[in-house]
């Protein structure tokens, strides 16, 4: 065989196992975006009905004609209904319930960063009697969900708010007292962080004749930004997301949080609110999806691992 | 400078709780005058002593977790062991007082006409058959001692009906007291009448009741005042040891119930975590590939589900699931196919359950293989190619094996969550479709944790927060056993380091 040959054979073997390879490419595209189209369906769905002039549950699944009703109804702006002629403004305060959950969202958040923060730095820094036990009880209990005790709870603010109506059921304070109790998850992610800080740096700091709680307030905790924004962000998607507590322990209609006041919404009349529901769900989703993906990376890196969702 | 500021906010504080205690053992709080106490000398000794040091640090995270997490789950224990429930809400001490309070109008009732007259304060007159009476009505008392009095009535006129029907809440709570010492009741807008307690205390096990001259006597097991088999309302609640659990295996209608849901939740949950599991590596392993282009949008894309609430995803499935308009029975129809009733049939709920939670949980399985993906080195699948390894022994004997060792915990905690994914089931199905002749409220999709909801929350048949109780005691158990083989699985207590 000619060397002319040879290569004509290796080129035409090359480029079939090239064939093979696009051909084995195009196929794994066409199956994720086969799959794509059924994952993302929901989504894309519910944004179509928001805009949807029928906008009822059994509209179609292409808009025939577009609308900002739907929007403007969630959104507490009257507008003209072009079937009957009136103005329409919705009686639900959907705006309120999304501050509601915002707000709760927060303050617990915050709260829970003040509370968990230094139990950490304790549990990271100090030698103390007790340490090894904590960090196993700790471990032990942040795998048991708070929701199960949620009829001793119900009691609990219910005796609690005789004393102190604001901390009681039907009360934003009592909801977030409640929220308060979820600090072991926290504490043990924060002190995995602060494990990872040289000692030295505080020590030097000390030295200088900073205190124990300087040194933990002006050097550690400015280094540990990233984990506080997570652990922070983190506690605001889980208390925004539940529904079961809220649902328990909130009643009258304009202390309700987003999901509660959501889920009353369109259980009511599932049919007649499909499209102003489908706008609350984008309006309620949306924020939400923004801070999982600014966050998701240190969730695959597994300093979520197992305490999220999932 | 910072800690003089410290320093004066700690005392103040102190000196707050103090105050506070003292208020509320004061006002016969007894049992949050001890606790406001405990909490404040506790903070006073952490925050000044200097030995605890550690312990200061702990402190503020360590009080709510014990006042949130420790203490409510001793109380669910203690009502688990309770008849608290409708018609058992309050303590028997409470129970007496309302009992021994109760009014009834004796059948030879005087009544008398009164009128208000507005002022300030304003003045409530009666006109009794041997004069007429008066009182002002002062806020903030609830008896009112009526005088004689033969003066001219004031000059303003009275309130008419539908002004004193308006006051009729604040009336009704009063009583008037005549000079002989018969006790009047608002009746009617122009009316008081003459009352009288239905029941005598006899002592704090016995009443004696003066309209039917039963005697009634207090049955702590069942948590009622009875006399033979009546009972009087309302109930108190008392202790009553294992009956809720008994109940929960001895009950036939009850019992089987119980298992049928126990079931469903293990099965649901060992379901959930396979599916999104072997789903989620699917994917992964898909994607995962060198050559492959736009990976990083299509790991974006099918992250989304995840990054949503799952309460607003669930409430979408709901709607899309209906069976007579929802979207997925349209495109079905659309392509030929009959509608299926999603969440109807028994086995259509269960299985739309764990389709709508394949959704929502497959990304974050799909995350994590992802990273488990990434970490294994290049080099161990060239070894493997030059030793002449097709694809699917690479990865029955690479990809696979280091997938499951890593993955062990992941898998129990995910197992755990499900166990306890109320909103999967509840906001889909609301627990049903209904068992046929259940006693509770339960449906075929029900988990331990919607049940515990339902018999505690939903209200329909009576809230039952003892047997409530009980069953989340169950979910304490498993996950008790759950969090026993994570620590097998991460090595901590035992060396075995082995992951299946």
């Amino acid at each position: 065989m000619s060397e002319i040959a040879l290569k004509k054979q290796q080129s035409k073997s090359t480029g079939f196992q090239f064939k093979k390879k696009q051909m084995e490419s195009l196929a794994k595209h066409l199956l994720l975006c086969s799959l794509l189209m059924i994952v993302l369906f929901p989504i894309v769905y519910i944004i179509s009905i928001s805009f949807n002039a029928s906008g009822s549950i059994g509209s179609k699944l292409i808009p025939e004609s577009f609308t900002l009703n739907h929007w403007k109804y969630i959104l507490g702006i009257p507008y003209l209904d072009s079937a009957t002629g009136k103005e329409v403004l919705s009686p639900f305060p959907i705006l309120l319930w999304l501050w509601n959950s915002i707000k709760i969202s927060s303050i617990s958040a915050v709260m829970m960063l003040l509370l968990s923060t230094t139990s950490a730095y304790a549990l990271s820094r100090f030698r103390f009697r007790g340490r090894q036990s904590s960090l196993l009880v700790l471990m032990i209990i942040q795998m048991f969900p708070n929701i199960m005790a949620m009829v001793a709870f119900y009691f609990m603010l219910d005796f609690l708010g005789g004393y102190f109506p604001s901390l009681g059921t039907d009360s934003h304070g009592g909801l977030i007292l409640v929220y308060l109790g979820g600090t072991p998850f926290n504490i043990w992610l924060i002190k995995g962080y602060f494990d990872t800080i040289p000692k030295s740096i505080e020590e030097s700091a000390i030295m200088d004749g900073c205190t124990k709680f300087q040194a933990f307030w002006k050097i550690v905790l400015p280094l540990s930004t990233p984990i506080l924004a997570v652990v922070g962000l983190l506690t605001f998607i889980n208390t925004f997301s539940d529904f079961i507590l809220p649902s328990i322990l909130l009643k009258s209609g304009d202390k309700l949080t987003f999901a509660v006041g959501i889920q009353i919404f369109i259980s009511d009349a599932f049919s007649g609110r499909w499209g102003p529901f489908a706008a609350a769900c984008f309006l309620g989703a949306f924020p939400i999806s923004a801070i999982f993906f600014t966050i998701h990376k240190y969730i695959i890196s597994g300093l979520a691992m197992g305490g999220t969702k999932g | 400078m910072t800690s003089k500021v410290l320093k004066l906010f700690l005392f103040s504080y102190l000196i707050a709780g103090l105050v506070l205690s003292l208020y509320l053992f004061n006002s016969t709080h007894v049992f949050m005058g001890v606790l406001s106490l405990v909490i404040t000398v506790a903070s006073g000794v952490i925050f000044f002593s200097k030995k605890a040091q550690a312990m200061r640090f702990m402190y503020p995270g360590l009080l709510t977790f014990v006042l949130f997490m420790i203490l409510p789950i001793i109380f669910t224990v203690y009502i688990a062991f309770t008849n608290l429930s409708t018609g058992h809400f309050l303590s028997k001490e409470r129970v007496l007082e309302i009992l021994s309070s109760e009014k009834v109008i004796p059948k030879d009732a005087v009544s008398i006409e009164f009128d208000i007259f507005p002022g300030n304060p304003a003045v409530l007159v009666a006109y009794g058959l041997d004069g007429d009476y008066k009182t002002y009505l002062e806020e903030g008392s609830n008896i009112y001692n009526l005088q004689p009095f033969r003066d001219k009535l004031p000059e303003q006129a009275p309130l008419g009906p539908n002004e004193v029907f308006s006051k009729r809440e604040f009336l009704e709570t009063k009583r008037f007291v005549m000079p002989d010492g018969e006790i009047l009741r608002y009746h009617r807008t122009d009316l008081l009448i003459q009352s009288k307690n239905r029941y005598i205390l006899i002592d704090e096990n016995t009443l004696k009741d003066t309209v039917t001259s039963l005697t009634w006597g207090a049955d702590d097991e069942s948590g009622y005042f009875k006399s033979g088999n009546e009972t009087l309302a309302p109930g108190y609640y008392v202790l009553t040891g294992f009956k809720n659990f008994t109940s929960l295996f001895s009950d036939n209608r009850l019992n089987s119930n119980f298992f049928k849901v126990l079931l469903w939740t293990l099965g649901w949950s060992f379901l959930s975590v396979l599916f999104t599991f072997s789903f989620g590596t699917f994917l992964a392993i898909v994607i995962n590939d060198k050559g492959l282009k736009l990976k990083s949008i299509y790991r974006v894309l099918f992250i989304i589900p995840y990054s949503i609430p799952f309460f607003i995803s669930v409430l979408i499935f709901k709607g899309m699931m209906n069976k007579d308009f929802g979207a997925i029975n349209q495109v079905l129809v659309e392509l030929g196919f009959s509608k299926v009733p999603w969440l109807e049939t028994p086995i259509m709920a269960k299985v739309s359950c764990l389709v709508v939670n394949l959704w929502l949980g497959f990304p974050y399985m799909f995350l994590v293989i992802t990273g488990i993906l990434q970490s294994i080195p290049e080099s161990l699948y060239e070894a493997a190619k030059l030793d002449g390894a097709g694809r699917f022994s690479t990865f029955k004997n690479i990809t696979l094996p280091l997938i499951m060792s890593a993955v062990g915990p992941l898998l129990v905690g995910s197992f755990a969550f499900n166990l306890n994914n109320f909103v999967g089931i509840y906001l889909l199905t609301g627990g049903g479709p209904p068992i046929p002749g259940a006693t509770t409220a339960v449906g075929e999709t029900d988990i331990l944790i919607s049940y515990t909801y339902r018999l505690a929350f939903e209200g329909g048949q009576g809230q039952n927060f003892g047997l409530a109780s009980s069953i989340a005691l169950f979910i304490f158990a498993i996950v008790s056993v759950l969090t026993l083989i994570n620590f097998k699985l991460t090595g901590m207590g035992s060396d075995n380091q082995e992951a299946t």
